[in-house]
């Protein structure tokens, strides 16, 4: 907990010190809005200094797009007021929806050219012959709070995402080689139940932190590709060992393959070394040509099969893994071959996508604006433009969210705290002082607490927005000091602004926990009836991706939620069947005839399966559609585990598939369809 | 140092373009650098990136005052 408390107190001062330098900077060469700078480079600060740089890099170019979209809009368009609102109101939705999507770091450049032309366009509406030197004039103050933000963080001892990522990575693996030991050894499957979501969390956020690798201070940076090919490696090993564990369930007899067990725990437990992890492999395939020799093959022969191969598997990426982990701390050994072939041509990993939810975001921000703009031009209210702006800042910044309302009633309460605080100072405080240092000493109480709780989770968005208005109310304030009607008609219009927001997201926007979590399972089951059909061919790695970064999403929702119903098992088990369906696809386009068409008849069945559950919302899963598709699959497994050879892992994606969709399905039933009609 | 670039119409400060172009040349340089392995021989890359901008900044402004 100290230790915890030493590196947030570390991330006030060096933000602190980031803030005071870009405000100092900012009075030297006199901007209009100092405080601006300061709030920039308060937002752009972030614990470790790979992020601040990639931020910081996005966060400009979104400022120059968002400056330009307003200078080519404003003045071509100010004397149609409502089209001016509409075009506005529709590069904020447009901007928002893509970003949205995107969901990636990189997403931030839109988002922000989003909202910085509502920032720059919608006050300038009174005033369009100035709007040139207006974004000139913001584009400077944000330009220099990223840049002074950026500097601090990456010269004052600077906190690489490199050595976080290297220690995730590492503690990921373990925790893998200590699951796959538990496994093997027999251990309680109670505890490893919880291991399961936990671990996809975490590749989700190591694939979080890997996008900010390119910009990292620390020498990891040149590794990115390392990184990547190792995440794939952590990604495979998630459904792996979980069919791995569903098959010991299955396996019945497993004394036969104790002694292999007993040497796969041995080689994890001496590092897994990959060279002899290779040999592990071979010497599995025996262990698998052994199983194959009593035809015809009983349920929980071909189960052991499966099991075998699984193991494999296992063997192969767990070695992988723990070669490239050796890479990265070493980068002066030489990798294996075929790794290398594969650093050479990694990729970055796809994510979730909603086309839907994005376009439904747009789509408030859009609503929203357009209400707010026609009270601002309808009633005449000069001020009203300060509505506009903050309704678009609240789409855009709260949008990610399930349900953006808390956040944003969290954003109006900080108004209401940190309006007298900016009062207190601007007409309390400032007037008595006449110098930078005393300014400082000034500001000091107030935000070092603040920066030091936006490290805790608990507190860290009602500090930030607390921060943000605070140098806001100031900026606002300098430039009119002593229009008392001004400052009240202001508040007063960013009141509405909340206030608006807040009503047209919940009538739109909100998703409960439930319903989202619902969403991202229908939009697995959709995924899987599309790649069942063969309408989507993508890279293994590729589908596991998206699928864990489902898992990712799902995991910390499903902590919220208690419904029995809903378990982070579901979407692990679909990226299971995911995997299975994959390994199908390449048996139909590779093996013979007779073994191709039952192969076609299970896909076409599992493609009708999910499009019902996709369809229906998970409702009626006990269709006779699932009786056909048992039978079906029932059917294949006969025929696939017949053929003399090559088929090793078909069979075990068979059953894999059999284990996962009719988990209580009686096996004896295979006899029935054995005899064929 | 003082004077203004005429860029189609609007009006520079020589800082300004004088200190981006060093930057790209930063960028560059750094790209190089990294692709050769140098910086694992480094002790504050950043600090380093930050030391060849000032340096490179210098340099070109040497150039151009001729």
């Amino acid at each position: 907990m100290g230790k915890l408390d030493r590196a947030s107190l570390h991330f006030a001062v060096s933000t602190f010190a980031a803030g005071m330098l870009a405000l100092y900077l900012a009075m030297c060469i006199d901007l209009r809005n100092p405080y601006w700078s300061m709030m920039t480079a308060y937002i752009v600060s972030h614990p470790l200094a790979g992020a601040v740089r990639s931020k910081a890099v996005y966060r400009l170019l979104g400022t120059l797009l968002g400056a330009s979209a307003a200078v080519v809009l404003v003045p071509n368009l100010v004397n149609t007021p409502a089209l001016l609102i509409l075009a506005l109101a529709f590069w904020v939705g447009g901007c928002l929806a893509v970003s949205v999507l995107d969901r990636s770091p990189r997403s931030y450049i839109l988002l922000l050219a989003g909202y910085t032309a509502a920032i720059i366009g919608f006050p300038a509406v009174n005033n369009p012959g100035g709007i040139f030197d207006v974004a000139v004039l913001r584009a400077q103050e944000i330009g220099l709070g990223i840049l002074c933000g950026t500097l601090v963080h990456s010269l004052w001892f600077p906190q690489p995402v490199g050595k976080v990522i290297y220690v995730r990575l590492e503690s990921w693996l373990k925790e893998a080689d200590r699951w796959a030991l538990d496994l093997l050894q027999g251990g309680d499957p109670a505890t490893l139940e919880k291991d399961r979501v936990r671990l996809a969390a975490a590749a989700t956020e190591i694939h979080g932190l890997a996008t900010h690798l390119p910009f990292d201070t620390s020498r990891l940076r040149e590794t990115t590709a390392v990184v990547h090919v190792l995440h794939d490696r952590l990604l495979l090993l998630l459904p792996i060992l979980a069919s791995f564990s569903d098959r010991l369930q299955g396996a019945g007899e497993q004394s036969t393959l104790a002694p292999v067990f007993g040497r796969v725990s041995h080689w994890i437990e001496s590092g897994a070394d990959l060279e002899t992890g290779r040999v592990l492999v071979q010497e599995l395939s025996g262990a698998l040509a052994q199983e194959k020799q009593h035809q015809p093959l009983a349920w929980e022969a071909l189960t052991r099969i499966s099991l075998l191969t699984r193991l494999q598997d296992l063997v192969r990426n767990l070695g992988e893994g723990h070669a490239l982990l050796a890479q990265l701390r070493q980068p002066e050994l030489t990798l294996d071959t075929q790794l290398a072939q594969a650093v050479a041509h990694a990729e970055a990993r796809p994510l979730h996508r909603d086309l839907g939810l994005a376009l439904l975001s747009g789509t408030a921000a859009v609503l929203s604006i357009v209400v707010t703009c026609a009270v601002w031009v309808g009633a005449g209210w000069v001020e009203g433009s300060a509505s506009a702006v903050i309704v678009a800042i609240l789409c855009c910044l709260f949008a990610a969210m399930d349900d953006p309302v808390p956040a944003i009633r969290v954003f109006g309460l900080s108004l209401v705290i940190s309006m007298p605080l900016a009062g207190l100072y601007q007409f309390g405080i400032f007037p008595a002082i006449n110098s930078f240092p005393m300014l400082v000493l000034c500001l000091i109480p107030l935000m070092l607490p603040l920066l030091y709780l936006m490290m805790k989770p608990k507190w860290a968005m009602l500090a930030l927005v607390v921060l943000l208005n605070f140098s806001n109310s100031l900026a606002i304030q300098e430039h009119f000091s002593g229009d008392f009607a001004f400052f009240i008609n202001t508040n007063l219009s960013v009141f509405f602004g909340v206030y608006v927001a807040i009503f047209v997201n919940r009538s739109l926007r909100s998703l409960s926990t439930a319903a989202s979590a619902r969403r991202l399972l229908l939009h697995s089951w959709g995924n899987l009836a599309r790649m069942a059909q063969g309408r989507v061919v993508e890279p293994a790695a590729a589908f596991t991706s998206r699928m864990v970064d489902r898992l990712g999403l799902l995991a910390p929702r499903l902590a919220a939620l208690s419904d029995p119903e809903l378990t982070g098992d579901s979407v692990l088990k679909e990226l299971r069947v995911g995997m299975d369906l994959l390994v199908l696809q390449e048996l139909r386009s590779k093996a013979a005839p007779h073994v191709a068409e039952v192969v076609e008849d299970l896909l076409a069945a599992l493609a009708e399966y999910y499009r019902q559950l996709a369809a229906d919302a998970g409702a009626s899963r006990a269709a006779e559609g699932a009786e056909h598709l048992l039978a079906t699959l029932d059917r294949a497994l006969v025929r696939v585990s017949t053929e003399p050879e090559g088929t090793d892992a078909a069979v075990a994606a068979l059953v894999g598939l059999r284990r996962n969709l009719f988990p209580q399905a009686n096996p004896g039933l295979m006899s029935s369809v054995e005899c064929p009609a | 140092m003082s004077g203004e670039f005429d860029v189609f119409g609007v009006y520079l400060t020589s800082q300004l373009v004088t200190s981006m172009l060093a930057l790209v040349a930063t960028f560059g340089l750094n790209r190089v650098l990294a692709r050769v392995g140098f910086y694992r021989h480094v002790w504050h890359p950043a600090l380093f990136e930050c030391a060849l901008f000032v340096v490179l900044w210098g340099l070109l402004l040497s150039l151009t005052h001729l």
